[in-house]
């Protein structure tokens, strides 16, 4: 080996470049997290990536909180749905709550059964247990109850058009459609064998909302896969938009959107968990709007908690049952509010 | 020595026909208590043809490899056999199954009567170890792609001081010992997550396996080999195969006349001078030194294991179980506020907080437990380097180490005995 001071200066040189690379090959294996310290599940960097995802362009904000809160007398309000004429139907603690439109209570329906979905359709409000559906007038009289579904249901959701109710079970991950006069069970395609009208869904946990738009479509979701489905009213597939990510045009986390609503124009109100977000978008599943973001609600409890429902009412706001606030909160559009017919989930 | 280091490679490969069973290798997902899951099946073996071709060209690539480095004597050879094993096994396959990631495998068939191990991970993990009892490392000089990676890049070698590749070349036992534990715990393959040159060879991967690949793509093209010396596991085991190798490369076929020209041929500092003249040195002083280590050895021994064993429970974080049992414990105290999916999905599964601290518990119990054996084991390769640093063997010629030899045939060139090099030059390294 020489020792010229050329080879002095390039060996130091060298010597330099290897320990600072050496260097950034340290910090990248440390940038690796293996123990899941920076967000992957315990560690103390998680609240603050958290909180950095709660971060979104507010100039997409269109919408704005126009009443106080409503609070909603129960312990465990679950559904919301609202009526034609705008009175609101709140279920959970075993009874139905009727309110105006402005929050005032018109009365409560007592049940032997907790709802843990709801839907109304003119005078009529469907209302479901964890296996069975009982449908009741808009004063509380039962009408009829359908026949018990099996052990493993777990009815998350209803939906009512002119002929159907569509049941969504998130415990045999499937969707079924009855008819709403007789309450029997109809089948795909005029088929009468017992398989149910809808499957394959991705059900990670327990919320499979369906809603239907104003020409009688069903729109459902398919949460493990971050999806929002348009169907037709025989259950096939004619859109199917969404992706999973934080992102403000995605669907955060697991099993999201947890909740959806149709506007009157036939846009799509969705509801994300666990990072919270209101959000409309098209039909063609483009981002339009923000209602809510997540600085809007009160982060979820640690453990179980109860998914909040989302409607929308007949001049177009968009209604939040807070199940954590336990409150009914009420979003307006900022600029040109537009008529709407009143569909809701 | 020879005879511990023979028993634990037969272990290791005895070890190897510890076959699992049909039970489902990593616990299913947990996705809420109304989720069903549905019972699992082993699929028909469909009997794909890349495996065997992988053997079948590994088979080929290790003999001839043998062959151009001990019978040919062939640097040109060898390169050329590197590049292609770089471009099969490294590009083409994407650096898997390869024997290094296999050692984990390897090791939790053997501490999971569960796991299941398939026989070509088997034969990787084997063949090269056979033929490096045979021929000595011509595994690592023109086989594996890691090896043959650094290999190319290599284009400024420079030599790095004595105590610093006796330093660094401890961190092979540690990994090696880490790796084990970790497989046999069930917690991770830290071997295969922390590959530098998978993320390379895949142009794909999260940003800081590429960013660490590119950091020894750069580190080695001044030190030679830096993985294969200072961090392969593996490579650690065919050192002391290579130990007990039949035959192995030699620098000159002939007699060394001693001239001095291969002293820096080697990159890998694998190259032994003679110590004709430095030898007899002081043998009181000798003894002495040796009896020193020797009575160190317990100690460092111990300490190693002191250390392991109190390191542990940070060790079983990289259990997910272990993970997940921490998060819900401070969800649980309130020391967060949030929950994350993992958490979430496993308080929905309805099933006992109880149930996840005790498995969490006894997975620690077992890092604490395997933590106290790979501290032994660190502990006793330290202090057997330490003994075989204060040790002095007589050499009269330019020899190539045994274990250190990665047969790459670098120094062929420089032999002017070597009747195939007309024009032996000046060693090479800066």
């Amino acid at each position: 080996m020489t020792d010229t001071p050329d080879h002095k200066i390039k060996n130091i040189l060298i010597t330099l470049v290897l320990l600072g690379v050496v260097g950034v090959a340290i910090w990248a294996a440390l940038s690796i997290d293996p123990m899941g310290d920076r967000g992957a599940g315990t560690g103390r960097d998680h609240d603050e990536s958290f909180q950095k995802l709660k971060k979104f362009d507010l100039a997409l904000v269109k919408w704005s909180e126009n009443l106080p809160a409503i609070p909603v007398e129960m312990d465990s309000p679950v559904a919301l749905a609202i009526f034609d004429n705008g009175n609101i139907c709140i279920g959970g603690d075993k009874a139905i709550a009727i309110l105006a439109p402005d929050g005032r209570k018109i009365r409560r329906i007592d049940l032997k059964f907790s709802p843990q979905a709801l839907t109304v359709s003119g005078d009529t409000i469907f209302a479901a247990a964890r296996d069975t559906v009982t449908v009741l007038t808009a004063d509380g009289q039962e009408k009829a109850q359908w026949a018990p579904l099996n052990n493993k249901a777990d009815i998350v959701s209803l939906a009512a058009s002119q002929e159907y109710v569509y049941v969504s079970d998130a415990g045999n991950r499937v969707i079924m459609r009855y008819d709403r006069k007789t309450g029997k069970r109809t089948y795909k395609n005029g088929r009468t064998d017992s398989g149910a009208f809808m499957s394959g869904f991705n059900v990670p946990s327990p919320h499979m909302d369906v809603a239907i738009n104003q020409e009688g479509e069903l729109l459902t979701v398919d949460p493990g896969r971050s999806k929002v489905q348009l169907r037709d009213t025989e259950g096939d597939v004619l859109k199917s938009w969404g992706a999973a990510g934080s992102g403000i045009t995605e669907f955060y986390g697991c099993c999201n959107p947890a909740a959806i609503a149709v506007l009157g124009d036939g846009s799509i109100v969705t509801y994300e968990k666990t990072l919270q977000r209101v959000k409309v978008y098209s039909l063609q599943g483009e981002l339009i709007n923000v209602v809510a973001g997540p600085n809007d609600f009160t982060d979820q409890p640690v453990g179980k908690f109860i998914v909040p429902d989302i409607a929308v009412d007949p001049t177009g706001r968009v209604l939040v049952l807070d199940t954590t606030r336990k409150t009914l909160r009420t979003f307006k559009r900022k600029i040109a509010p537009q008529p709407t017919t009143g569909a809701s989930r | 020595m020879r005879l511990i280091t023979a028993g634990i490679l037969v272990l290791l490969a005895t070890s190897t026909c510890a076959l699992g069973t049909e039970a489902s290798k990593y616990p299913p997902p947990d996705l809420g208590p109304d989720y069903v899951q549905p019972p699992g099946h082993m699929p028909e073996i469909t009997h794909e043809i890349m495996p065997i071709v992988d053997i079948a060209i590994l088979a080929v690539a290790l003999v001839l490899a043998s062959y151009l480095a001990l019978k040919q004597r062939s640097r040109k050879g060898i390169w050329i056999l590197g590049v292609v094993s770089l471009i099969y096994f490294g590009f083409y396959r994407q650096g898997c199954v390869c024997p290094i990631g296999a050692i984990q495998s390897i090791a939790e068939a053997i501490f999971n009567p569960a796991a299941v191990i398939s026989l070509v991970v088997i034969l990787f993990f084997v063949l090269p170890l056979i033929f490096t009892l045979m021929f000595g490392r011509t595994f690592c000089g023109s086989v594996c792609p890691l090896g043959a990676i650094q290999e190319v890049v290599l284009v400024h070698p420079v030599r790095l001081p004595g105590i610093l590749r006796h330093a660094l070349g401890l961190l092979p036992c540690v990994y090696l010992a880490l790796a084990v534990l970790f497989a046999a715990t069930g917690s991770a393959y830290v071997i295969c997550r922390y590959d530098p040159f998978i993320a390379l060879f895949r142009m794909n991967g999260p940003a800081g396996m590429l960013i660490l690949g590119a950091c020894f793509i750069v580190i080695s093209m001044f030190v030679g080999r830096p993985y294969c010396r200072f961090l392969c596991p593996y490579g650690l085991l065919l050192s002391w195969a290579s130990k007990l190798s039949w035959t192995r490369v030699t620098i000159t076929p002939n007699e060394c006349v001693k001239c001095r020209l291969c002293e820096n041929a080697c990159p890998y500092d694998a190259i032994s001078k003679p110590n004709t003249k430095t030898l007899p040195e002081n043998r009181k002083r000798g003894v002495i030194g040796l009896l020193g280590m020797m009575l160190l050895a317990p100690l460092v021994i111990g300490a190693s294991a002191w250390i392991m064993v109190k390191t542990a429970p940070t060790l079983a974080k990289m259990h997910p179980t272990v993970r997940l049992s921490q998060r819900v414990e401070r969800e649980d105290s309130k020391e967060v506020s949030d929950t994350t999916d993992a958490s979430q999905a496993f308080r929905e599964s309805g099933r006992p907080v109880e149930d996840l601290h005790a498995t969490a518990a006894e997975i620690r119990e077992n890092m604490t437990k395997g933590s106290l054996i790979a501290g032994l084991f660190i502990g006793l390769v330290i202090a057997l380097r330490l003994i075989a640093l204060s040790t002095r063997r007589t050499r009269q010629d330019y020899q190539a180490d045994r274990a250190l030899c990665v047969a790459c045939g670098r120094c062929f060139e420089f032999c002017p005995v070597d009747p195939r090099n007309k024009k032996p030059t000046d060693g090479g390294l800066a």
